[in-house]
């Protein structure tokens, strides 16, 4: 992307335009018949952003070392060398006068015709976007907006009119290095902030350069230093004050049917959406089974009845595509927009309602008074800062985010406990049962009964332990669905094939995180076609089947930490058909994790049992304290 | 101050593990290079185990004119041709589709070193003649031209970016010698006979970079063949290679050197 430097004449500000004749256009209507640029005339968009950074007063910038550069740079550089002086004495004496001024008559040849219509038009479509120019092409094509201008003059007139925000694909800054004190230049990218360690340095035929393009981001379109990320800050017209009807108070529509446990979370987090004070972040601790998502449409309503814009996030696909139908049902009047790889949605404006992966919403900007973040200690959300960063951006300055999890990360615990940052906890789940407590069995490592050439099995084929087999017999017998977790993607196909040897007539299955036919398994699985499913962690949240049991081998293997314990754990007893399912832990010891999380599961039951006495459903034999 | 010490040591006593370029896992070397081989010793610290063993390298020969490794019925349909030959580094499987598309459509430039390592032995390839060596052949390289407007979309030409890292590794000169005079529509949105005629006139010679060929030529010895190799990305029916071969061709038997020297055009893919 190529730009231009320039000043009114009587102003110290500097100005950036992509498209010249626009702001020629614009100031010769305020009467100003010539401007002040610095040459050269187009400069590549990285080039102006180092301009930008100093100061009028100061000495101007040294040219970058690029190897293309322009005739005037090329000229400057080459008279370094003393041989040319001495052979072009006068031009070394050339002085420098960074201002040039220009008639805006020379820009205004062919005058652009302005459209107030149209420009109107894509400012309110790029609304809360932040996106590339190549997005912006694509998308308002997509979107049905009018043609009739080139985009050019449509955004740089809304830069001149204030109402487009724009940024250069990486902020540019000097910095010391180490001992020497040399000024060294490092880039950041504007829409990931990733580092240098991100960058690539390749050479750009948009600005003729060598120019770093951002690798962390790449996935949602390649990013270079001289790319332009566009936003827009005027409001659509139906987000201006409303005239919905006032939030009602406290319990509304859907806080009807919400469970006892449920209820008081939801109020605190409505209380905390309600107070200005109350910080940014909030933390809804609900177990797993708790019926997070239907907490959460209170708080959606209560947001959109006041004009604002909600987003959904999950790090997840599957689980957007999961949310999206129960979504539409709770709110049937709105326009629910889902966004992932690949939807159809993606070209649309601004809605109310957006459900999102994580990886989307790094295409927002100040765009949602409430942020919900679902699932936030899963994979790839958890410890990737650049979906942290485009969370964060996607929220307006004044507007919330709310986070849920069954297994918040030790750091927001930690914070939860001390006060630092406001939280629910949802102790029971939403059909009043407790929790299954896992019930752990001594069993032999996987690799001890699955290898076929130990002395102890030479002369007889693997088969699964008694204890194992007697176990899962009695899920089978009660005609409950079993999930049969391993630690490795390796262990799956032995594993598979030693079930199906003890239990011929039954269907069994192993998916894994490589398997093509991964998403038809699981709705097998679902549709009760499959009885037994060997997974890893990749199937350790997000599905819920009405009648499971859960049993996991080698689980003292270091792979499966507290949380994911308790996630898979989690899998069973979800539904009211079958409150009790049984899960088995299977390790020849027990280690730390599988401690903590028994006795996390265990601490949440007596919670439950201490706080909703009436509501509680535990038996004696449960041995709740 | 003290922070900057702390990690410049750390820097220095760290072990130098880079990421995969593929799949981002940390990269072991000597793994990666038990798995490929002497032959492709380059790529172990690009690559990790895992993406090594999946490449489906091209082993024999099948087609002595495409260089396929199964039977092909391109050649025997299409009409002669001034392609000598072509050779290929690896098979076009789905995994390989893959990469390219990480590759080329998703821009990811820095996998460019990566692919040219992969296509460093297709240059010397089973060689016909009496100096079989690749160093004694007197080689230019030429990329297979993008058209201005294809490369501004894609932001890079891919068959440069491999045709300067050849050039640079084999230490040849590489000259673009081709441009694109017409934008096609996409190559892999076409059927094979459209192809063949879309392409039939969008292909000339780049003057500039001619006149520094024939002064190039005019330093070599007369009595061995001067090779000129198109480097492509992918060999799918071979009709952009062909095309460009005519090209060079013609070019080639109007010029006054095309008397005194011999010329033989072959072709260097990524993929067949």
């Amino acid at each position: 992307m190529w730009a231009t430097v320039y000043r009114v004449p009587g102003e110290q500000e500097k100005r950036i335009s992509i498209h010249m004749p626009c702001d020629a256009l614009w100031w010769s209507q305020k009467g100003q018949h010539a401007l002040e640029v610095i040459p050269p005339a187009r400069q590549s968009l990285a080039q102006t952003m180092v301009h930008m950074t100093h100061a009028p007063h100061q000495k101007p910038p040294k040219p970058h070392r690029f190897p293309l550069t322009s005739p005037i740079q090329t000229m400057f550089s080459s008279m370094r060398s003393p041989l040319l002086r001495r052979i072009f004495p006068a031009m070394h004496n050339v002085k420098i006068t960074p201002w040039m001024t220009v008639s805006c008559a020379s820009w205004l040849e062919t005058p652009p015709v302005i459209d107030d219509m149209v420009v109107d038009a894509w400012i309110r479509w790029l609304y809360g976007r932040w996106i590339t120019t190549t997005e912006l092409v694509s998308f308002a094509q997509q979107a049905g907006l009018p043609q009739t201008m080139r985009w050019e003059e449509i955004v740089q007139w809304g830069i001149l009119r204030g109402e487009v925000i724009w940024q250069a694909g990486m902020h540019v800054h000097t910095k010391p290095m180490f001992f020497t004190n040399k000024k060294k230049r490092t880039y950041t990218c504007a829409r990931c902030h990733s580092r240098e360690a991100q960058m690539h340095f390749t050479t750009c035929p948009y600005c003729q350069c060598v120019c770093p393009y951002c690798e962390a981001c790449m996935t949602m379109g390649r990013i270079r230093a001289c790319t332009l990320l566009l936003t827009g800050n005027r409001p659509p017209i139906q987000q201006k004050p409303c005239n919905k009807p006032p939030p009602q108070p406290h319990i509304d529509v859907h806080t009807g049917q919400l469970g006892i446990a449920q209820r008081a979370p939801v109020a605190q987090a409505l209380q905390f959406l309600r107070t200005p004070t109350a910080g940014n972040a909030f933390l809804l601790w609900a177990v797993t089974g708790a019926g997070k998502t239907e907490m959460v449409f209170p708080l959606i309503a209560e947001v959109i009845s006041q004009g604002g814009c909600v987003l959904l996030a999950s790090p997840r696909r599957d689980v957007v595509l999961e949310l999206l139908p129960r979504v539409r049902q709770a709110f049937a009047s709105q326009y629910i927009c889902a966004l992932y790889g690949g939807s159809p949605d993606r070209a649309m404006a601004l809605q109310e309602i957006t459900l999102a992966t994580t990886h989307q919403i790094l295409r927002f900007r100040h765009a949602f008074d409430l942020v919900i973040v679902d699932e936030i200690d899963a994979f790839p959300y958890h410890g990737n800062a650049m979906l942290h960063v485009a969370t964060q951006r996607a929220c307006k300055k004044e507007g919330k985010s709310i986070w849920l999890s069954a297994t918040p990360p030790y750091t927001l615990q930690r914070q939860a406990k001390r006060g630092t940052l406001p939280y629910a906890l949802v102790c029971m789940r939403y059909h009043g049962h407790p929790l299954p407590v896992p019930q752990w069995h001594a069993l032999a490592p996987l690799a001890s009964w699955t290898r076929t050439t130990t002395q102890r099995n030479a002369h007889t084929p693997p088969r699964l332990p008694s204890s194992l087999e007697k176990i899962v017999r009695k899920s089978v017998t009660r005609d409950a669905q079993l999930f049969v977790f391993v630690p490795r993607i390796a262990d799956i196909p032995v594993v598979t094939l030693l079930f199906q040897h003890a239990f011929p007539q039954i269907s069994i299955a192993g998916t894994s995180s490589q398997d093509v036919e991964r998403a038809t398994k699981v709705a097998q699985f679902r549709q009760k076609e499959i009885c037994i499913l060997v997974t890893t962690t990749i199937l350790e949240r997000g599905v819920t089947v009405p009648k499971t049991d859960v049993c996991i081998l080698d689980a003292h293997v270091a792979l499966f930490d507290e949380t994911t314990l308790i996630q898979m754990a989690g899998r069973a007893g979800r539904k009211i058909e079958d409150p009790r399912g049984n899960v088995y832990f299977f390790a020849p010891y027990r280690t730390a994790p599988q401690r903590a999380a028994i006795a996390h599961i265990v601490e949440m039951n007596t919670q439950a049992k201490r706080r909703y006495p009436a509501q509680f459903h535990a038996h004696p034999a449960d041995n709740i304290p | 101050m003290r922070g900057a010490i702390f990690k410049a040591i750390v820097r220095i006593l760290r072990p130098s593990v880079s990421p995969c370029s593929l799949c981002a896992k940390h990269v072991h070397r000597h793994v990666t290079e038990t798995q490929l081989g002497r032959k492709h010793l380059a790529l172990g610290r690009m690559m990790c185990a895992a993406c090594a063993k999946r490449i489906p390298w091209v082993e024999t020969i099948a087609c002595v004119h495409c260089g396929k490794s199964t039977a092909c019925a391109d050649c025997l349909r299409r009409p002669l041709s001034p392609l000598h030959r072509n050779r290929s580094a690896v098979r076009y499987e789905a995994s390989m589709r893959q990469w390219l598309a990480q590759f080329k459509y998703r821009g990811d430039e820095k996998l460019a070193p990566l692919f040219g390592h992969m296509m460093h032995h297709t240059l010397d390839a089973d060689l016909p003649g009496p100096s079989s060596k690749t160093k004694e052949r007197p080689t230019v390289l030429t990329a297979v031209p993008l058209s201005t407007q294809r490369q501004f979309e894609r932001g890079f030409n891919q068959a440069y970016l491999l045709a300067v890292h050849l050039a640079k590794t084999h230490t040849m000169p590489h000259m673009p010698l081709l441009q694109r005079i017409y934008d096609t529509p996409k190559q892999s949105s076409l059927s094979r006979q459209q192809r063949w005629t879309m392409l039939q006139h969008s292909f000339a010679i780049a003057p500039h970079a001619w006149v520094a060929f024939g002064a190039w030529v005019t330093t070599q010895r007369l009595d061995i063949p001067i090779r000129i190799v198109l480097v492509d990305d992918v060999y799918t029916t071979g009709s952009t290679l062909h095309h460009c071969a005519t090209t060079i061709q013609q070019a080639i038997d109007r010029c006054s050197f095309a008397h005194s020297y011999t010329f033989e055009i072959e072709a260097v893919t990524w993929a067949r």
